[in-house]
């Protein structure tokens, strides 16, 4: 070390020494932590619109509010065969629970008549938590902060359509159809002794929430239909299986990536949800090895089979098939769908990109590609190509793919007009583009560019900048922070 | 009961609030930019995705968001707006810490420098970084690292009368091209 390093060093020693006895501020602690929370509360809610559960956005009291029934009578899982095994029978359960009592969680704000219908793919909705400017974090009261529900057009222009009221927390959006006035949504009365969290519509045009009091809102998120059929993964637990902690942190930033293996030993069920409420349970679902993904249509959902093999789930017949020919070395991830029935997975890094045709599970998966990195979020783009994330930067950041499209084999970037320091926190593909948001996890080192989210023209590469993620400052006398995007359908 | 990480981050600020506050010391231009960065930091790390098996382990972490936030911070338009604001509603001063003169002196040297500058040094000379590690720590071209580093160093040599001798190749004066939201280097991206 030099001399100056010694005198640098010996001075931050005595700056240590002098502060040694000194405790932190009052507020140190305590408005630290209400920071976090804060920002960890909605950063549930970013996860949620990745395709994650809603569990557990306010604690363990609220998570646990809402236990699951006894399920119906068990299905069985797939097998370790490459031939297809049906399930006994899917068993549907009937509609027959009354509608909940409807709950107003937010106010409407102007908007111009036919806004809302007019909205189509690319068009997204986002939750615009403001804080006023200027406010101490450790002495903020409730009247600091406002949260709107946000319409956002392909070009970036905003359009409040609700605030929700102060007594409640947004804790997650899954699907929106744009061009419709109805999206699925969670919230819950953080003000209540016992939190209770709901799940689901919410109607944008009067802010009431009508739950589904047939499912569980500690269920997690697997996908959707635009018919509106949706598919989850509802948890079999009791208070000891709490894991420890209460609140596992995903191994990724987004996608579907809370994983149910995180709370382990609880058994999930796979269950369908058509639009009636009508719902099927297909059994127990695993992610350990291989992760949850819905098909583009909606046919099929991967899985961990019992063997720890890829499970390929039928769910128009309950069919549950292992497929036989995936190879274990190198090891391959799901990499999403390249079409209807095309599987696509990521084997070994750089890796190889095969595809599985899911009506075929003992065929071997042909190779369509390479990648210099693990892909993710395989998504059709409707013209043959296929949008896809590729996954540049180093655990725990290793999940945002950036953005790239795969044409005729190839892999090409999408990123050219990014920064240099710009990375996938989580995308969604609509309307041609694909809407990311960077550079929300941070690796422990080296530059990040700024959180924001921006949409990238899947052919052209153009980039629009939708909005800031955390603390843009306004002239209105808020601070802005944008999270939870959700892309129309 | 508490998550995991609530418990970390309190026997963090417990515990190591003093080496954090001293580290944060260095490279804040005030105690109370200290203070703040060394809050900021906390909210970044527990905020963020990774997971922590160990109180060693998120005193790393946080020592390098230090390290980073104390350039977003001064480069942060809207983050000087809330250091202000929260100077003007504090109720009371930040405590003002008790040193030799010659600390006195050298932290005085210090908030004299850029906060590029004061980063770059600390990280070079105290941390003893490589160029490339510095560089990617702070998200610096080598270039610029190599200049605030030398400018850094030469400053402090020439207001605190010490000799340093000077790490190898911060001398160097390559032509500098700056990283950050408006000028950029390629090659991060593959």
């Amino acid at each position: 070390m030099s001399d100056l390093g010694q005198l640098l060093a010996a001075t931050e020693t005595a700056v240590a020494r002098a502060r040694a006895t000194s405790t932190p501020p009052p507020d140190a602690l305590a408005g630290t932590l209400r920071r976090v929370r804060r920002r960890r509360t909605v950063r549930h809610s970013v996860q949620s619109v990745a395709g994650v559960a809603v569990v557990a956005a306010l604690g363990v009291t609220a998570w646990l509010g809402t236990h699951v029934p006894d399920p119906p009578a068990p299905a069985t899982t797939g097998t370790p065969t490459a031939s297809p095994t049906t399930t006994p029978t899917p068993t549907p359960t009937p509609a027959a629970v009354a509608p909940a009592a409807t709950v107003h969680v937010a106010d409407p704000w102007p908007v111009p008549d036919g806004l809302i219908e007019s909205t189509g793919p690319g068009w997204s909705l986002v939750q615009d938590m403001q804080t006023r400017t200027g406010t101490d974090p450790s002495k903020a009261t409730p009247e600091d902060y406002r949260t709107l529900l946000t319409l956002v057009s392909p070009a970036g222009e905003h359009h409040p359509l609700l605030e929700v009221a102060s007594d409640r927390v947004l804790t997650g959006w899954f699907d929106w159809t744009a061009g419709q006035p109805m999206v699925l949504f969670t919230s819950t009365d953080h003000s209540a002794a016992s939190p209770e969290q709901l799940a689901g519509t919410l109607d944008l045009r009067t802010g009431d929430l009508t739950p589904w009091a047939d499912l569980p809102a500690s269920a997690m998120w697997i996908g959707g239909t635009r018919q509106g059929t949706t598919v989850w993964a509802v948890p079999q637990w009791d208070d000891t299986d709490m894991p420890d902690g209460g609140m596992p942190m995903p191994r990724n930033v987004l996608g579907p990536q809370l994983r149910m293996h995180g709370f382990a030993p609880t058994e999930f069920r796979l269950t369908v949800r058509a639009p009636d409420g009508t719902q099927r349970d297909l059994g127990p679902i695993d992610d350990s090895r291989y992760t949850t993904s819905l098909s583009p249509d909606g046919r099929w959902v991967t899985a961990t089979a019992a063997d720890g093999g890829l499970l390929l789930v039928d769910l128009r017949s309950g069919t549950s098939t292992t497929a036989s020919q995936v190879p274990a070395e190198p090891p391959c991830t799901v990499g999403g769908w390249t079409g209807p029935d095309e599987l696509l997975l990521s084997c070994g890094v750089p890796a190889e990109l095969r595809v599985l045709d899911a009506r075929e599970p003992s065929s071997a998966p042909r190779t369509v590609g390479t990648s210099e990195f693990t892909v993710v979020d395989a998504t059709p783009l409707g013209d043959g190509r296929v949008a896809l994330g590729i996954l540049t930067q180093e655990a725990p950041c290793d999940v945002g793919g950036d953005a790239a499209v795969l044409a005729d084999g190839v892999v090409s970037p999408l990123t050219g007009q990014w920064g240099p320091y710009d990375h996938a926190s989580g995308s969604q593909v609509a309307g041609g583009s694909v809407l990311t948001e960077l550079n929300v996890c941070y690796v422990g080192h080296g530059k990040a560019g700024r959180q924001r989210t921006i949409s990238t023209d899947a052919t052209t590469g153009a980039v629009t900048e939708l909005g800031s993620l955390v603390g843009e400052v306004t002239d209105d006398g808020w601070d802005r922070s944008l999270y939870g995007w959700l892309v129309g359908r | 009961m508490s998550a995991r990480w609530e418990g970390l981050l309190e026997q963090l600020v417990q515990e190591r609030w003093s080496t954090l506050l001293a580290r944060a010391t260095l490279l804040a231009a005030t105690p109370a930019d200290a203070e703040d960065l060394v809050q900021d930091a906390l909210v970044a790390t527990f905020s963020s995705r990774a997971r922590f098996t160990s109180l060693a382990q998120a005193e790393s972490y946080v020592r390098r968001a230090i390290a980073t936030r104390s350039i977003d911070r001064a480069r942060s338009a809207a983050s000087e707006r809330r250091a202000t604001d929260r100077v003007a509603v504090r109720p009371e001063p930040p405590v003002e810490t008790t040193l030799p003169g010659l600390e006195v002196d050298v932290l005085a040297a210090l908030a004299r420098l850029t906060p590029r500058q004061r980063a770059c040094v600390v990280l070079r000379h105290v941390e003893d970084l490589s160029v490339a590690q510095t560089a990617d720590q702070l998200g610096l071209s080598p270039g610029a690292v190599k200049r605030y580093t030398s400018d850094g160093a030469t400053a402090l040599q020439r207001w605190l009368g010490t000799t340093t001798d000077p790490r190898p190749g911060d001398h160097e004066r390559p032509t500098v091209e700056l990283v950050d939201g408006s000028s950029t280097t390629r090659g991060d991206r593959s």
